[in-house]
């Protein structure tokens, strides 16, 4: 482990007494060209040096190897390897080694030089020298938030100054609390004063202080531990803020590096032997998002360096050719590497997070090796940013060299035709091979694509019809000696023409790509204009699934893309993957695409559906909102992108937002978007809490520098465990009236004034039809845009309900202290009308109510509300059976009050039927005690065992 | 922030950063290699990362403390220059005399670095692999004389040979202590004036007991020595 300490030896009292008391000694040392030891201060044994100790510092180098091998003066072998010294004992015992803790060389004014290790214990191991005093004098170095937090408690009079700093750090929070609003200057310049003003309070401390005025590396330590404490408590805003900052850069940023998701090492020119270490590195990277502090991501870097640098041991033993040393050139194509790799959506922030917000350290801040480890990223990042990775938008300038490779293709592709025309024409051989086609295509060569086309066609054609064979062997008619001419020469002129293996617009290369694939991936639309007219196959399949039109998005060749629309292609084609071309133009940050495909869709009324979802549950929303590609969000969302449907991962395109503008954006068309669809409803619940507050996913998974992994992937699990059981508790008194408020409008009917209160834009006639369909607020305006009259008052709704102070809009799911939620209360009372507009809002449907235990379905049955009790039942999410506190279920609730309409609509849900409550009774024998006959009869059923039937049913 | 200047860290000792520029294989990483930890480029049993390196030396009782930071030579990489040179005191540009080519970039880099950084950093050209000798391409008077048209010291290096490489840096470091010296001086005199953007240097006396300030913001009091 590598440790940067440093002492100026000057002070240090071995050195002293060393060269004022031995300066005979000394001298010879410093002439020889001997090495010096120097235990580092502190770790020297108590009683008086004598000449035997400096004996045993003063290292002779060995004749063969001098670099490594020494004799001290005291007679004993010692071994340097590593930034390890090792002295053999003369007796049996072991040999004893310490840690090199630096080197450095002196140069004298009389020009004399001479060489000092500074080491960290003395050579000499002495009988009386205790380990305990080791420990007490241990190096100081912190490397983690875990390091700071140690530091600053052990070393202070306990948890008073991280309390005082909690304090002070909480107090930061609530006066800036819309710090992520301010620009990156004023924000530095809030956390300088806030990290400044906790290093006052450590310094407050009299131990502390005591104990940094004594020794000034022990002061650097509490700096570096109070930024980083400070880093850790503000992180999860400040990194919002900056990202803020930098969203534009990140976006583009972003868009290169997904349209560079698929390079290869070998791409990067990548020295081969760095292979292996590539695995390793990239994972640590992946770590980087994950710690809060800046200490933390450096060191992050720091091992990322390390592992590539130095290759698992295991394997490096076998032995590695030259070039062992890992310089710049080496190192940043393989950090670029890793940074396309790492799918980051916030680099550039991670970046100016780092490089802007370390106070402790201002005049080495630019040039000590935490700042390499930033300057190589910032370096890879800017690498990729200057899009010369892209490579040239013209690809001609690769004419030559490919067209030479394209030989060597050709020859491996098609060995009948090489070997058959190897005696004279190669350059027919050239132009049959498909690589060579592809090529032509890739560069944009209409005319010698057209020529290609134009032979194979009559070639195509050739095979079928003897008559045309004829016809075109006409041109061929001058060089024969005559037409019916069948000598050797002749023949052979004519066979060759029938066997020509020239491609076709349907030939097809080994990934499946047809001449169209090739066209659309390097855009060149006067080509795809000419493939479409020589018939290609416009949705021709590759190897993974996708058709031309996806290649062209995700390059976002628009033109292509157009004509590809316009010959027909099919638009909602997925891929293996599942992804559209909607998918992969959002994905890639391809704005003028995206409009494309959207417009187009619209014009043609091809359906397209903007919130399809790929095999990770994806929709082109979910990518656009993680790359913060704005524009995009935007569009997406004007045509029906929901910013709440959730991926595999249980992530809404809302959680997957980095970027405040773009969460900004997602969640002001959520909240006016009445909920059609009802949502898989199993987030966290403080997370909906505050819902209405800009969500950003950085601040719904809290980072901690080393819980992070653990904490993350359990979270996981726990959503997935967590039901929805009780509604969300008002965070204050004010909101609990409110509650109340909110409450007794939905039991009074007052629909304006509840929805006017948890934030809904109001009762809409047609908002339960079809799962799918766009969003019925969208859908009831001319356009998405329009602002005629008719449409006028919605859309200012839209911006009124943004101007809102998010924070006095209630959550949907908010109960009162009896735990009724909004929900209940409308069930209660029987307003289907507010339930429908409740449950299309995301108001969960099996919530119970605290004291018995009830749900909104409990409820409708309980008071006969049909209508209502039906909606509740329509809703997929229902659960029909849940018993409440006293075992009653619905179908209990709906037989004791003999109502038999309302008993045959429970029945056709098929509820478990006997269920007992407390009592022991089941909804029969309730039923049975009130005599409601008809009722009686629902249950039986006709059939004597009315139980298993319905739970049969209900599970075929 | 008031007193935040100067490459001092807490031991008071100097702390410069030198970059080593030039084309790929001219040999940099070899020559700080070879200063650094005295090897050169054979078969070593580990890898060792040579992007940036740290030697400390202590010239007449005055520490310094080098960070050599390698860069990018490949001419991919040549936008990235400025992301590497800039704070930096001191720069070695290498080129292999063997190659004309590369003592052509080590003028365009001169070029840049005048003028990005001004004259405030201290410049070595080094033509190295003088173990080649006889395929010398670059002439001797040559180069001495761009160097002294350009106010840097010239070297003859051979990280095979181990020749010339400390004296380089030993040469350096000490125009480098000069000119923090120099800054400093003019510091002194100019106290007061709202600081230059450029690299001041502070210099800590050693046996320093006057109270630390309060803030703690910085840890050195600055006097000259």
């Amino acid at each position: 482990m590598e440790v940067s300490y440093d002492e100026d030896l000057d002070e240090n009292s071995f050195f002293q007494i060393l060269r004022t008391d031995y300066n005979d000694l000394f001298l010879k040392a410093a002439l020889e060209g001997w090495v010096i030891c120097v235990p580092r201060s502190g770790s020297l044994p108590k009683y008086t040096l004598t000449h035997e100790d400096f004996f045993s510092h003063i290292l002779i180098p060995s004749d063969e190897l001098p670099g490594s091998h020494f004799r001290t003066l005291s007679d004993k072998e010692v071994r340097v390897c590593n930034r390890l010294i090792t002295v053999e004992q003369n007796d049996i015992s072991r040999p004893y080694s310490t840690h090199i803790l630096f080197e450095e060389t002196f140069y004298t004014d009389d020009l004399l030089k001479y060489k000092v290790l500074c080491v960290e214990s003395p050579l000499e191991r002495h009988a009386d020298f205790s380990c305990g005093q080791y420990d007490e004098t241990r190096i100081l170095t912190v490397q983690t938030l875990r390091d700071c937090i140690d530091l600053l408690w052990t070393q202070s009079a306990g948890k008073e100054v991280l309390e005082k700093m909690d304090q002070a750090i909480l107090n930061f929070l609530t006066v800036n609390s819309s710090l992520e609003l301010e620009t990156l200057q004023i924000q530095k310049d809030l956390v300088g004063r806030l990290y400044v003003s906790c290093l006052q309070i450590a310094l407050k401390d009299a131990r502390l202080r005591e104990k940094s005025d004594e020794d000034k590396r022990l002061l650097e330590n509490v700096k570096l531990s109070v930024e980083t404490y400070v880093h850790h408590g503000i992180y999860k805003k400040l990194i919002k803020g900056i990202t803020a900052c930098t969203a534009c850069d990140d976006a583009s940023l972003n868009k290169i590096v997904r349209n560079l998701s698929d390079i290869q090492l070998q791409d990067l020119n990548v020295r081969s032997d760095l292979y292996e270490t590539v695995p390793r590195a990239r994972r640590e990277l992946a770590r980087i998002e994950g710690y809060s502090t800046v200490l933390g991501k450096i060191g992050c870097l720091k091992r990322m360096i390390a592992y590539i640098s130095k290759p698992n041991l295991e394997v490096s033993c076998s032995e590695r050719m030259s070039g062992n040393v890992i310089a710049t050139d080496d190192l940043l194509p393989v950090v670029v590497f890793l940074i396309i790799k790492t799918s980051l959506p916030n680099w550039i922030a991670h970046l100016t997070y780092m490089r802007q917000f370390r106070f402790s350290s201002c005049y080495t801040c630019h040039i000590d090796e935490y700042s390499f480890f930033i300057t190589t990223l910032e370096a890879a990042i800017e690498h990729i940013r200057s899009g010369i990775l892209l490579g040239p938008s013209v690809p001609e300038a690769q004419y030559v060299y490919e067209s030479e490779s394209c030989e060597d293709g050709c020859n491996s592709w098609d060995m009948k035709t090489t070997k058959k025309s190897k005696s004279g024409r190669s350059e027919v051989v050239e132009k049959s091979c498909i690589t060579y086609f592809f090529d032509q295509i890739r560069l944009g060569n209409v005319e010698k694509v057209q020529e290609i086309l134009s032979k194979n066609q009559s070639s195509d054609n050739a095979k079928y019809s003897d008559s045309t064979l004829m016809k075109d062997n006409e041109d061929l008619l001058p060089r024969l000696c005559h037409p019916l001419c069948s000598c050797d020469r002749c023949e052979s002129l004519l066979h060759k023409r029938l066997c020509d293996t020239s491609p076709t617009v349907h030939s097809t290369d080994d990934r499946g790509f047809t001449a169209l694939h090739v066209a659309c991936l390097f855009g060149h639309p006067h080509i795809v204009d000419l493939l479409l007219r020589s018939g290609s196959n416009v949705d021709a399949l590759d190897y993974r699934g996708s058709t031309p039109l996806h290649y062209a998005a995700a390059k976002g060749h628009q033109n292509a893309l157009l004509s590809l629309l316009h010959a027909g292609a099919t638009i909602s084609i997925s891929d293996n993957d599942g992804n559209t071309s909607l998918h992969l133009a959002s994905n890639n940050g391809h704005e003028t695409c995206v409009k494309a495909l959207l417009y187009f869709s619209e014009q043609t009324g091809s359906k397209l559906d903007a919130n399809s979802e790929n095999a990770n549950g994806d929709t082109p929303l979910h990518h656009a909102a993680r790359w913060g590609y704005e524009s995009i969000v935007q569009i997406l969302l004007e045509y029906g992108g929901r910013p709440d449907v959730q991926n595999k991962r249980h992530l809404t395109p809302m959680d997957n937002a980095h970027n405040l503008h773009v969460s900004k954006l997602l969640v002001s068309v959520n909240k006016t978007l009445p909920n059609s669809k009802p949502v898989r409803q199993d987030k966290e619940s403080d997370n909906c809490a505050d819902k209405g507050h800009t969500d950003i996913a950085a601040a719904t998974k809290p980072p901690l520098d080393f819980t992070d992994e653990s904490t993350r992937s359990s979270n996981g699990v726990m959503n997935k465990l967590r039901k929805k059981q009780w509604g969300i508790h008002p965070q204050s008194t004010e909101q609990m009236k409110k509650v109340e408020k909110l409450l007794r409008a939905i039991a009074l009917g007052d629909i304006r004034l509840a929805c006017f209160y948890v934030g809904l834009d109001g009762p809409v006639s047609d908002s339960n039809d079809s799962e799918m369909g766009p969003p019925s607020s969208v859908k009831s305006l001319c356009h998405p845009l329009c602002i005629c009259e008719k449409c006028k008052p919605d859309v200012s709704d839209v911006s009124e309900d943004d101007s809102k102070l998010e924070k006095d809009i209630l959550n949907i799911n908010i109960c009162n202290s009896d735990g009724f939620t909004p929900l209940h209360i409308a069930s209660m009372h029987g307003h289907t009308d507010m339930v429908r507009l409740l449950l299309d809002a995301g108001a969960w449907i099996n919530v119970m109510t605290k004291t018995r235990g009830l749900t909104a379905l409990h409820l409708a049955c309980q008071n006969q509300c049909t209508e209502t009790a039906k909606l509740l039942l329509q809703c997929g999410d229902c659960d029909i059976d849940i018993q409440d506190l006293v075992g009653n279920s619905a179908l209990h609730y709906a037989s004791v009050t003999g109502n038999a309409r309302l008993v045959e609509l429970i029945l056709k849900h098929s509820p478990v039927a006997d269920l007992k409550n407390s009592s022991g009774k089941t909804p029969l024998d309730e039923a049975e005690e009130k005599m409601a006959l008809t009722v009686v009869r629902l249950l039986r059923g006709g059939k004597t065992s009315p139980s298993l039937p319905w739970r049969e049913k209900k599970e075929v | 922030m008031a007193t935040t200047a100067g490459p001092v860290s807490a031991t008071g000792s100097y702390n410069f950063k030198v970059v080593l520029l030039g084309e790929g294989c001219v040999g940099k990483t070899s020559v700080v290699l070879r200063y650094v930890q005295d090897r050169f480029n054979e078969k070593h049993l580990t890898t060792l990362q040579a992007s940036f390196m740290n030697k400390k030396i202590n010239l007449g009782g005055k520490r310094v403390n080098l960070s050599i930071w390698d860069t990018a030579g490949q001419e991919r990489f040549h936008a990235l220059g400025p992301i590497y040179y800039r704070m930096s005191n001191g720069a070695i540009l290498v080129y292999d005399i063997t190659d004309e080519d590369s003592f052509q970039k080590v003028k365009n880099w001169v070029k840049e670095l005048k003028k990005m950084l001004g004259s405030e950093i201290c410049l070595i050209i080094a033509g190295n692999k003088v173990d080649l000798e006889k395929q010398r391409n670059v002439s001797v008077e040559d180069a001495e004389e761009y160097a002294k048209s350009v106010g840097a010291k010239h070297f003859h290096t051979s990280a095979k040979l181990n020749q010339g490489i400390e004296e380089m840096f030993l040469e350096l470091s000490q125009r480098m202590l000069e000119r923090a010296k120099e800054n400093d001086q003019q510091k002194a005199s100019s106290l007061g004036r709202a600081g230059s953007t450029r690299r001041n240097v502070v210099v800590v006396e050693d046996d320093e007991e006057a109270a630390q300030p309060k803030s703690g913001c910085c840890g050195g009091v600055s006097t000259v020595s």
